[in-house]
């Protein structure tokens, strides 16, 4: 499998998705490029992290053309011969057009990575306009190499739709690639993605990731970018009965997963940021059509809403199981509740007092094993499973675990807060 | 509960049935407004919105959908055989849950409203203070 990124920690993530090292590609040009690459290099400056990312700090590879393209041009036009220069792919021309720098290094307000071999030598550039020494994009040539490998453990790549994406990528030490091209995927590149795939497999070697939330600025929603690919996604199984979902992922944290992200990031530890992504990854990528159910529940359901709709899903999985929309109810569910109880207990609104603080983590935390043990979660999550959801079957235990925790909230809620009345309880 | 074992009427001039097709739908459409009047209780506006006080509607709400529950299991029970010993000793665990799942509601209920009594009373007395500090 090819190399999409390296990082420069000596010490590897211990996540399953840190990079490999890269490997050499056999490539007659490889000696000129690296010459070339490694001038480019020198020629340019170091990008800054994204300002929400500041604490992470810069990488040497992951570069910014410092002012004109042209400039740049120039400067390497006199080490180099133009020959040389477009052999590499690193200078490009139009018919009859002048020689131009290759889109992939950008300007001055966006930045591309160069990637490296064993010996650290730059072999190639990536950005999110492309990849160097692909001239097709780089995601479909992926899926279409680990056709022959589907199904057998799928591997996460992120898709980089901005540069400042791609630099978190790459700082944070997971596989990822340009998402360029992807928005306008044209019939021809679905038939090269999907046609590959061996028929009996369920999903390709290489589980393409879009990334639901906008890291670099650290919102918790998907890009319009990201919108609009993933509606173009969604597109192909009416069109092509191709189910996206064998190739494509959407990445869209939970509201926990989304806290646990920042709380690492306040930290500035790269690691146990990388850490908390990787535990969101493996647990909330959706399918793009469960993704965009999932984006349109989002938008501010209630408890109420949320726990009708489980509720409908599961009476309607008597005649057919439906476990993905299951799935996607729990998760609606699930974050309703913490919106309106875990997440406000959590910050503790309005508690000034100590005691209070904790008085409010107590109760966050039986709110969370409390919403655990409900029987229409727990039936939710087995239909999720693809068990028998087992909802009209009352189970003691989970009946007994819930009255404990009512008990002990009463109690809680009973206490005075310290506030109150200048006493404290 | 199941509605599909509902005993259907003779169509013609069965009035046994029919008195027992009417009891059973009414009892069906009182249980369907129950559940409706508790996820009015789960959902209705708190005078301040303090999670304390949501997590312990959204408590109450579900304890409520318990007891309904624990009902139809007691129910079917009960009108599956005949009423024997061995057959109330066999109800036995669901009543006694019923009966845990209704005393949390009447013991939470109260002291809801205590707590609302007292929260009235605070408003008053601050008023109260805010009259004589004018």
């Amino acid at each position: 499998m090819d190399v999409y990124s390296e990082s420069e920690d000596d010490a590897r993530l211990a996540s399953p998705l840190a990079t490999d090292a890269p490997i050499q590609a056999i490539d007659p040009n490889g000696d000129v490029r690296t010459r070339i690459l490694a001038s480019v290099e020198q020629r340019t400056r170091s990008l800054p992290p994204p300002n929400a990312w500041a604490a992470l700090g810069a990488t040497k590879s992951m570069r910014q053309v410092p002012g004109e393209p042209n400039e740049l041009v120039t400067a390497l036009q006199s080490q180099f011969s133009d020959e040389q220069l477009l052999t590499a792919q690193v200078l490009t021309q139009d018919p009859g057009g002048p020689l131009r720098l290759s889109t992939v290094f950008g300007d001055a307000t966006s930045g591309f990575l160069l990637r490296r071999d064993r010996a650290r030598n730059p072999i190639d550039a990536v950005s999110s306009r492309g990849v160097l020494t692909s001239s097709e994009p780089e995601w479909l040539r992926l899926v279409s190499d680990e056709g022959d490998r589907a199904g057998n453990h799928a591997q996460s790549v992120l898709l980089a739709f901005d540069d400042a994406e791609l630099f978190l990528f790459h700082r944070l030490g997971f596989k990822f690639t340009s998402a360029a091209g992807l928005e306008r995927i044209c019939g021809e590149q679905v038939g090269k993605l999907f046609g590959g795939l061996p028929k009996l497999a369920s999903q390709s070697g290489i589980l393409l990731t879009l990334v639901g939330w906008q890291i670099a600025e650290c919102v918790h929603k998907p890009s319009q970018k990201v919108v609009r690919t993933l509606a173009h996604l969604c597109s192909i199984q009416p069109c092509y009965g191709f189910d996206p979902g064998s190739v494509f992922r959407v990445w869209l944290p939970s509201a926990a997963d989304y806290h646990a992200i920042r709380r690492a990031l306040a930290f500035a530890d790269h690691r146990l940021v990388a850490r908390a992504m990787s535990a969101s990854l493996a647990s909330s990528c959706y399918a793009p059509a469960d993704a965009m159910i999932v984006l349109r529940d989002r938008t501010a359901i209630s408890y109420r809403d949320a726990r009708r709709r489980l509720e409908s899903t599961i009476r309607d999985s008597c005649y057919v199981p439906l476990a993905s929309e299951a799935s996607v109810d729990v998760a609606n569910l699930q974050q309703a509740f913490r919106k309106s109880v875990v997440d406000k207990l959590l910050t503790a609104d309005g508690a000034k007092e100590p005691w209070d603080v904790w008085r409010s983590l107590l109760a966050a935390d039986l709110a969370e094993s409390w919403f655990d043990r409900l029987d229409i979660v727990r039936a939710g999550r087995s239909l999720g499973n693809g068990e028998h959801p087992g909802e009209d079957a009352f189970d003691e235990r989970l009946f007994a675990g819930r009255l404990r925790i009512i008990d002990r909230f009463a109690k809680l809620y009973g206490l005075r807060p310290a506030g109150d009345q200048g006493r404290q309880p | 509960m199941n509605t599909n074992s509902v005993p259907r009427p003779d169509p013609v001039n069965d009035t046994n049935g029919r008195i027992l097709a009417v009891t059973v739908s009414a009892a069906v459409d009182q249980r369907t407004l129950l559940l409706e009047r508790v996820a009015e209780y789960e959902q209705a506006p708190l005078p301040i919105t303090n999670p304390f006080g949501v997590l312990w509607r959204l408590m109450q709400a579900e304890l409520f959908r318990d007891t309904y529950k624990l009902e139809d299991l007691v129910r079917q029970h009960l009108t599956a055989r005949a009423t024997t010993a061995e057959c109330l000793q066999q109800t036995e665990p669901f009543m006694t849950k019923y009966l845990a799942a209704a005393r949390r509601i009447t013991r939470n209920a109260s002291q809801e409203v205590r707590r609302a009594a007292c929260s009235a009373r605070r408003a008053v007395s601050y008023s109260g203070a805010d009259e004589e500090g004018r």
